[in-house]
């Protein structure tokens, strides 16, 4: 009798085949049991990965929300939220530059968190609020402060980086309202400019940020001490 | 007086007869009526061939030159502008279609034929622009940095200042006044003894049948009221909120995706292909080879090898099924090649000075050679460059019969649209070219292979398809910027006077003046051996000057360091003759406070470097701490006779050092099994913002003849970078890219080649 050890993904194929145990495997961190003569060792990690699995199995459709929108998408789950972007909702503000989450241009909020969308599948983001560089704005007509601080400065040349740049940024100020500037190249290292505008991406950050009233602030103070 | 080898000119054949055809220039007579329907409808009444004007007096610039973020149309909206006296808040700048009439050079041939005088300022612009001239015929180039010293000088000058001497003329009949009584202002025409005024919009139609002056009279610079001021850029609104539409944005009925793999090995075909899994995978239509292509261009011709494209309802889809191709490549010798049998090549090449072909030889540099007090000897390397701009080459294409529609963003829409005519066998007026905004363009979207691609697929698909290249595709399957390796050889007296330069180096390229050197050396011998390799070779920003400069200003600061003196005040010594060299470089050791003592651990260093008709120097401030380099400030000085707008000026020389210190720290394409070895950002690297130093541009508005802006900041932030990590260590650097050192265990190069 030969003991098979399988990868969690075809493992929990074989569960599925083998047994009517669906709804207690997902919570079950790993199994072993009798099928067809042999052994199987199954580990599933998560209910959120028996449920992605389930996903891959079954071509379903998927809801989520984007921009205050609902959507609902029938692709692979396994699809890449970027390309669900650019291709079903026709969102090319957003950008593919790497696919492997190296160059930050398809950066996009997910619940308000920074992520590169070239590697969040559809499925994981089933039920959520997803920002694009088209939803950044507060209204149609308005820009955010940092778009209006990217044209302030002067900061795009080709421009092609700047979606996932200022989806970067705004996060970021969305935590961190007064970041330093070592929090600032943390926030932002993760996003490449190859016409390299980093020095006007910092200034328009920091022109932005809470620092650049405290700074005002602190600058009028200081006058006003003079003056006394 | 010295001796120069135009090699450029003299492999083209076209010096004899002094037809030389260069500039961009206007052809003669009144265009309006044959390119009327060519030009986009919006925008109203085109009066001239470069100028819109429509009723509500809105005023439209055609700018034949591509934007890939350098700010072109601005600056060059702002050139006609100024001379039309337009009022600037209602100038619109539009991108010339991909038509004969707007190529770069073909023009040219207007200016023989209406017997005009070539222009001056164009002639130095061959150098520059690295052209063939017999290539650069019916091309649309943006590249060089000539867009606004050519262009701005010699089209959208002329342009304006031309249309406002037909507008001034149209009014004057009209209001039966002298012309030369008739003012412009902000779009007006005004004539104030008869208080009359009218919008140029109300002479529009005049304005179209009137033929162009060719040599109308130009603004004096003192009366200059655009040109010199930082504008806001046209094209920045649209690219903060992700309105503006690359070509990868570009969205078609029907349309499906491809996506590629070109043999790895350049030059390779397919021995033998295996799709039946990447058939199976959901959503993929069709796989499609493409044979291999042959490009032939201002840069050289290049032989690409085979390639399969999958096409499929999604970019995922396809590169799944492409992820799933079982593919075996012919082995040809190519296979055979590294990085470390090609520098083991240079080296072999150099030291054999087989053929070795002259750029300069003056003086007797042996025999200072043999009596100098000190000679110096250093060989210094530089690795193959990839591009990587930010987007992906992608293009998109609808085949049908008899016609082809290709939606790109390139630097040279007239060269593709030929090309992919070509290709498909239709007649290049068959073929419509849509050009975008490109992500980045550095030179790689010079070449056209990515479009042919394209058109190729759609051929035979029938249906619309965009074409996207992954990552690794566009790192492995780049024209890259050469490796090379440069010997050099100086003399120093007892003084520590600089006698004698010699320098060989491999593979000469464009601009044939890149390894020059301006100071006051009375003999000099630069030369180049030919070593040719299998890896594609490109214009890659700045090109030639992108190593030369690298090599030439460490090995001059590798002699005031061996003559004992500051780096500076040696070169300022050898730039005696020239000085509007001196005067930057001076200018950027003062903003930098070149004398200022540093702390341990840190270092100063500098550089000069002309390129481009732009003088640039750089002043390098590093920190170098338990082994970590941190590159902290950047001062830079650059001359470009006039700033049309300093931001703009400010931002290309901030882009062209970041560009360029990427390179310096990490840029490596390595080359095993005949094949590039990086793929992607996380082992071909670029700057990130936790790197970036900060950089402070001064502008030095000298009057000379306009210089590029796009390259020039580029060339001097190595050198000025190994300058300064001397300055703060004692290593020096001669091999690119600073991540091979380790300056834990004294500055041991890793893997040194050759």
């Amino acid at each position: 009798m030969d003991i098979l050890t399988y990868g969690d993904y075809y493992v929990s194929h074989f569960v599925v085949r083998n047994a009517t145990v669906r709804t207690s495997i997902g919570s079950v961190g790993a199994c072993v049991f009798w099928a067809s003569g042999e052994i199987g060792v199954i580990v599933v990690k998560t209910p959120e990965d028996w449920i992605q699995d389930r996903l891959l199995e079954n071509r379903m459709s998927t809801s989520f929300w984007v921009n205050g929108v609902q959507h609902t998408v029938d692709v692979d789950p396994s699809k890449p939220l970027l390309w669900v972007l650019r291709e079903q909702l026709s969102l090319t503000g957003t950008k593919f530059g790497c696919g492997i989450a190296q160059c930050g241009a398809c950066t996009v909020h997910v619940d308000g968190q920074a992520v590169r969308s070239c590697v969040r599948t559809i499925a994981s983001v089933a039920g959520l609020q997803v920002t694009t560089i088209e939803g950044l704005a507060p209204a149609p007509d308005q820009l955010h402060p940092l778009q209006q601080a990217w044209i302030d400065h002067q900061v795009p040349q080709c421009g092609y980086c700047q979606s996932g740049q200022l989806m970067s940024a705004s996060a970021l100020l969305a935590s961190n309202p007064a970041p330093n500037d070592d929090e600032i190249d943390a926030a932002m290292r993760g996003n490449v400019c190859r016409c390299g505008m980093y020095g006007r991406i910092r200034e328009a950050i920091r022109s932005t940020s809470l620092i650049a009233d405290h700074k005002e602030q602190l600058f009028v103070d200081a006058m006003e001490v003079d003056h006394a | 007086m010295h001796k120069w080898t135009r090699r450029a000119f003299i492999t083209s054949g076209l010096v004899a007869g002094g037809g030389l055809v260069v500039g961009v220039t206007m052809r003669p007579g009144n265009r309006v009526e044959k390119l009327s329907g060519l030009v986009s409808d919006q925008g109203g009444q085109l009066v001239h061939a470069y100028v819109k004007i429509d009723t509500d007096n809105v005023v439209t610039a055609l700018v034949p030159h591509s934007e890939m973020g350098q700010g072109v149309h601005t600056a060059l909206g702002q050139m006609l502008a100024e001379e039309l006296d337009a009022d600037w808040d209602r100038v619109l700048v539009e991108e010339a279609p991909a038509i004969g009439e707007y190529a770069s050079y073909g023009a040219g041939r207007g200016y023989l034929l209406a017997g005009i005088d070539f222009p001056d300022i164009a002639v130095p612009s061959v150098d520059g622009m690295m052209m063939r001239v017999a290539d650069a015929l019916d091309m649309q180039i943006t590249g060089g940095s000539m867009s606004v010293r050519t262009t701005g000088v010699i089209v959208m000058r002329v342009a304006g200042a031309a249309t406002r001497q037909m507008l001034r003329q149209a009014a004057a009949d009209a209001w039966s006044v002298s012309v030369e009584e008739i003012i412009t202002e902000d779009s007006f025409l005004i004539h104030r003894a008869t208080a009359n005024r009218a919008p140029y919009s109300e002479f529009a139609s005049t304005v179209a049948g009137m033929t162009p002056s060719y040599t109308p009279t130009l603004k004096d610079p003192s009366d200059f009221k655009l040109i010199g001021r930082s504008v806001p850029r046209r094209d920045i609104p649209a690219k903060v909120d992700g309105s503006l539409k690359f070509a990868l944005d570009v969205r078609l009925p029907d349309m499906l995706y491809a996506t590629v793999m070109r043999s790895p090995v350049f030059g390779a075909t397919i021995e033998s292909l295996d799709d039946t899994a990447a058939r199976a995978v959901e959503g993929v239509v069709e796989i499609v080879r493409i044979p291999p292509d042959s490009f032939s261009s201002m840069l050289g011709a290049y032989n690409t090898g085979e390639t399969v494209a999958v096409v499929a309802d999604s970019y995922w889809s396809a590169k799944k099924g492409l992820d799933a191709l079982q593919i075996s490549w012919s082995d040809i010798p190519a296979a055979a090649a590294s990085s470390d049998e090609i520098f083991a090549q240079f080296d072999r090449d150099i030291t054999a000075r087989t053929e070795r072909a002259n750029d300069i030889v003056q003086g007797n540099v042996d025999v200072e050679l043999s009596r100098a007090a000190q000679v110096l000897e250093a060989d210094y390397h530089v690795p193959y460059l990839a591009h990587s701009c930010m987007e992906p080459m992608n293009a998109t294409a609808h085949v049908s019969d008899d016609r082809a529609e290709i939606w790109v963003g390139c630097q040279n829409p007239l060269g593709f649209r030929r090309q992919v005519a070509a290709a498909l066998n239709l007649d290049e007026e068959n073929v419509t070219l849509h050009n975008h905004s490109m992500g980045g363009g550095f030179g790689r979207r010079a070449v056209g292979d990515y479009a042919v691609q394209a058109a190729r697929v759609a051929q035979v698909v029938g249906r619309p398809v965009q074409l996207i290249w992954s990552r690794e595709e566009d790192v492995r399957q780049d024209f890259y910027r050469p490796a090379v390796q440069s010997r050099f050889r100086a003399a120093l007296d007892s003084e520590g006077n600089l006698l004698a330069w010699e320098n060989t180096y491999t593979n000469k390229n464009e601009p044939i003046e890149a390894p020059l050197i301006p100071y006051a050396v009375p003999s000099q011998d630069i030369g180049y051996v030919s070593s040719p390799t299998h890896v594609p070779f490109g214009a890659w920003r700045s090109v030639d000057h992108s190593q030369h400069g690298f090599f030439t200003e460490s090995f001059i600061d590798e002699a005031a360091h061996a003559a004992g003196k500051d780096p500076f005040e040696f070169r300022a010594d050898l730039l005696r003759d020239h000085p509007r060299h001196l005067a930057v470089l001076t200018r950027a050791a003062e903003e930098a406070q070149w004398g200022r003592p540093l702390a341990a651990g840190r270092g100063r260093g500098i550089s000069l470097q002309e390129s481009f008709g732009s003088l640039v120097a750089q002043v390098v401030e590093v920190t170098v701490t338990d082994g970590q380099l941190s590159v902290d400030r950047v001062v830079a000085a650059i001359d470009a006779g006039t700033a049309i707008s300093p931001n703009g000026i400010s931002a290309q020389v901030e882009s062209g050092i970041i560009y360029g210190l990427t390179a310096a720290l990490h840029g490596e394409i390595t080359i095993e099994n005949g094949a590039v070895v990086q793929g992607n950002f996380d082992d071909y690297e670029a700057v990130r913002m936790d790197e970036a130093p900060v950089i402070e541009t001064h502008i030095v508005n000298s009057g000379y003849a306009i210089g590029g802006a796009g390259e020039p900041g580029t060339p001097g932030i190595a050198p000025a970078l190994a300058n300064a990590v001397y300055d703060a260590t004692g290593i020096r650097v001669r091999q690119l890219p600073f991540d091979r050192f380790n300056f834990n265990i004294g500055g041991e190069e890793s893997g040194v080649a050759g």
